[in-house]
């Protein structure tokens, strides 16, 4: 594979946040490594606290003041985004990487129009104004499906629905045509049937304009219909990486097979409960020196509660870090 | 927006109708004005006459009509001490106190306003310890006492400023410091918990995600949000200053309103009372109403709702 394949290159990425009282650290992303092709989407999934949103801030470098990186590389087009200047990678930011927040609801200022946020990264990037703007405002506002956009550019995010405001955000985000979206959790605040129109949204936006996305949830369904490779994550560290079909159909990992048993079936009747994994995820300032998810796993050796597995390759592009996978 | 405002119009009026209410009440309350007027001596049939002659035997309903019809053409009655008309009195001293009050309030809002932005975008810094070391210090001092200070060192020790009066700009000085450091130190605090709250925001987050400078998402953005609050104070900052102005007037021997009203207050002066009262309250009551709409005109969500 030619490096110029590869859009994103993340090698190593610790990022840290530093506790209330300056002693405890958490290790929130805790060596994280992969690739992103051009036009490839990939997922990153895990609980709330697995790392998921921090790696996708870091990449952003949009950490809140606690966070940290403290140790990695990440390379776009070849270049290390960790060694930019803030002004470069301001430069960068809504203009070759670009990113949907979990809640629309909250991702415009309610102050200002929808039309005057749309413009900004028009303006700043592009230079845009007058009538040039004003046409590649409804032309964005048009290709995300929203009626009347002219209408609707004088409005303010109150006037408008979740779904309707998800759109328009991703409008923003892709309004300076980016290499990279970063989708965080981009369903997860919407009502289901506004969910699917969502998706099938992002789906057409990214085959439109040749998209590298990365997708963070926490939701496997999501994952299957928009990704060609997930990387679960747990505590802070990717536990099992591959094709999307193969993990759905092979997944090595004990945490990953748990997760996946734990999606409801709509079809499966008369099951009383939901299935959950017992335990809860580990503090991140106090992690076991072995697994971390050794303490919830149900296969757990002696091994596992001493030392972190090394990662094993399963099949081409198919990793797992855990030593039940090891000699298989 | 028209719905807004007429909305707040009517509840400004039916407030001024319950202010004229409460001074009526507390006038009556405070005793009967016929035995001051008269010599200690006077019999019961001179005091049945000055009674009917002041319309003090009518029912109460009467009376408090009469009231409001006399207040409405701005006849409170005529001052027991300086024989002339009470309004006219209040509203030749009134000048002089917006003065000191509006030069107050220009000084806190903008001084609050920068020392909580700064306070807020260096969270937990030297500088951020020192506003809330400052705040808390400035919310605890008394302001008489403050004005004495005041005037100890900048006036009596070093010379630089006068100690009292109101002949010019430099008078201005000490009294608007005095008046302005409790709205400072309260306008700081409400600003920095908006600008820290604002600046954590999701969509501070998405501005930050589309590239712009750390400057104007601050200055466009934050800012315009985190004065919502500021604003919903500032009607009772101004309440603040005008209801203070009279210690720091006695303090600063400033020829205004509050310096009247102390005065009057000593010699029982009711109709001057009444009048300062009313007229203050009036006053405030319109500066309430334009702080509502000033509401409306920065938020949409106020303007539509």
């Amino acid at each position: 594979m030619a490096s110029s394949d590869i859009l994103l290159q993340v090698k190593d990425l610790k990022t840290h946040i530093a506790g209330r009282d300056g002693q405890r650290v958490v290790k929130a992303v805790d060596g994280v490594s992969f690739d992103l092709k051009r036009g490839e989407t990939l997922g990153i999934i895990g609980e709330s606290g697995s790392g998921k949103s921090m790696t996708a801030l870091s990449i952003m470098r949009i950490l809140p003041s606690a966070a940290k990186v403290v140790s990695g590389e990440i390379l776009f087009n070849g270049e290390n985004l960790l060694t930019k200047s803030e002004g470069e990678m301001r430069r960068l930011r809504g203009e070759k990487i670009s990113m949907i927040l979990q809640d629309p609801m909250v991702s415009l200022d309610p102050l200002f129009t929808v039309g005057s946020q749309l413009a900004e990264p028009l303006r700043v990037h592009r230079g845009l104004g007058g009538t040039a703007l004003k046409e590649r405002m409804t032309e964005l506002m048009s290709s995300v499906s929203i009626p009347s956009p002219e209408l609707r550019l004088k409005q303010y995010p109150h006037q408008m629905s979740g779904g309707m405001l998800q759109r328009i955000v991703g409008a923003i985000a892709i309004s300076c045509d980016p290499q990279l979206l970063i989708a965080d959790e981009p369903t997860t605040a919407l009502d289901p049937t506004v969910q699917a129109q969502f998706l099938d949204l992002l789906e057409s936006l990214r085959d439109a304009k040749h998209l590298s996305v990365i997708v963070v949830t926490h939701d496997f369904g999501v994952a299957a219909r928009l990704c060609d490779r997930v990387m679960v994550m747990y505590a802070g560290r990717i536990v099992e990486m591959g094709p999307i079909r193969e993990i759905f159909d092979q997944p090595r990992h004990p945490y990953t097979k748990a997760l996946l048993a734990s999606i409801p079936d709509a079809t499966e009747r008369g099951t009383r409960h939901l299935r959950s994994i017992e335990g809860a995820p580990p503090d991140l300032g106090a992690l076991p020196p072995g697994c971390p998810f050794a303490p919830r796993c149900d296969s757990v050796t002696e091994r596992c509660r001493r030392e972190y597995p090394a990662q094993f390759q399963i099949a081409a592009g198919h990793v797992a870090n855990c030593w039940q996978v090891m000699g298989q | 927006m028209a719905r807004y405002f007429f909305s707040r119009l009517r509840l400004a009026v039916i407030t001024i109708l319950g202010v004229s209410l409460i001074v009526f009440v507390t006038s009556r309350m405070s005793g009967d004005v016929t035995l001051l007027l008269l010599p200690q001596d006077a019999s019961e049939a001179d005091i049945k006459a000055m009674q009917h002659e002041l319309g003090l035997d009518a029912p109460y309903y009467v009376q408090y009509y009469k009231f409001l019809a006399n207040v409405a053409h701005g006849d409170f009655g005529e001052s027991l001490r300086y024989r002339e008309p009470a309004f006219g009195l209040i509203m030749s001293r009134l000048p002089k106190t917006l003065e000191l009050a509006f030069a107050s309030f220009i000084l806190s809002t903008v001084v609050g306003l920068l020392m909580g932005i700064i306070a807020a975008r260096m969270r937990s810094s030297w500088i951020d310890y020192f506003a809330r070391i400052f705040s808390i210090t400035a919310q605890s001092m008394p302001s008489f006492w403050v004005g004495i200070m005041l005037i100890l060192v900048f006036a009596v020790q070093l010379h630089w400023l006068p100690t009292s009066g109101a002949q010019g700009i430099a008078y201005f000085v000490l009294p608007v410091v005095t008046l302005a450091l409790v709205p400072i130190a309260s306008t700081l605090r409400i600003t920095r918990s908006a600008m820290i709250e604002t600046l954590d925001a999701d969509y501070v987050k998405f501005l930050r995600v589309k590239g712009l400078s750390e400057q104007f998402i601050v200055w466009k953005h934050a800012l315009r949000n985190a004065l919502v609050p500021v604003i919903a104070i500032s009607g009772l900052t101004l309440g603040f200053l005008i209801g203070g102005t009279v210690i720091v007037e006695s303090v600063f021997a400033w020829p205004g309103l509050g310096n009247l009203m102390v005065e009057s207050i000593f010699t029982r002066d009711y109709p001057v009372i009444q009048a300062g009262v009313g007229v203050t309250s009036v006053f405030l009551i319109l500066l309430n109403l334009a702080v509502d709409l000033l509401f409306g005109v920065i938020d949409p969500r106020v303007r539509f709702g």
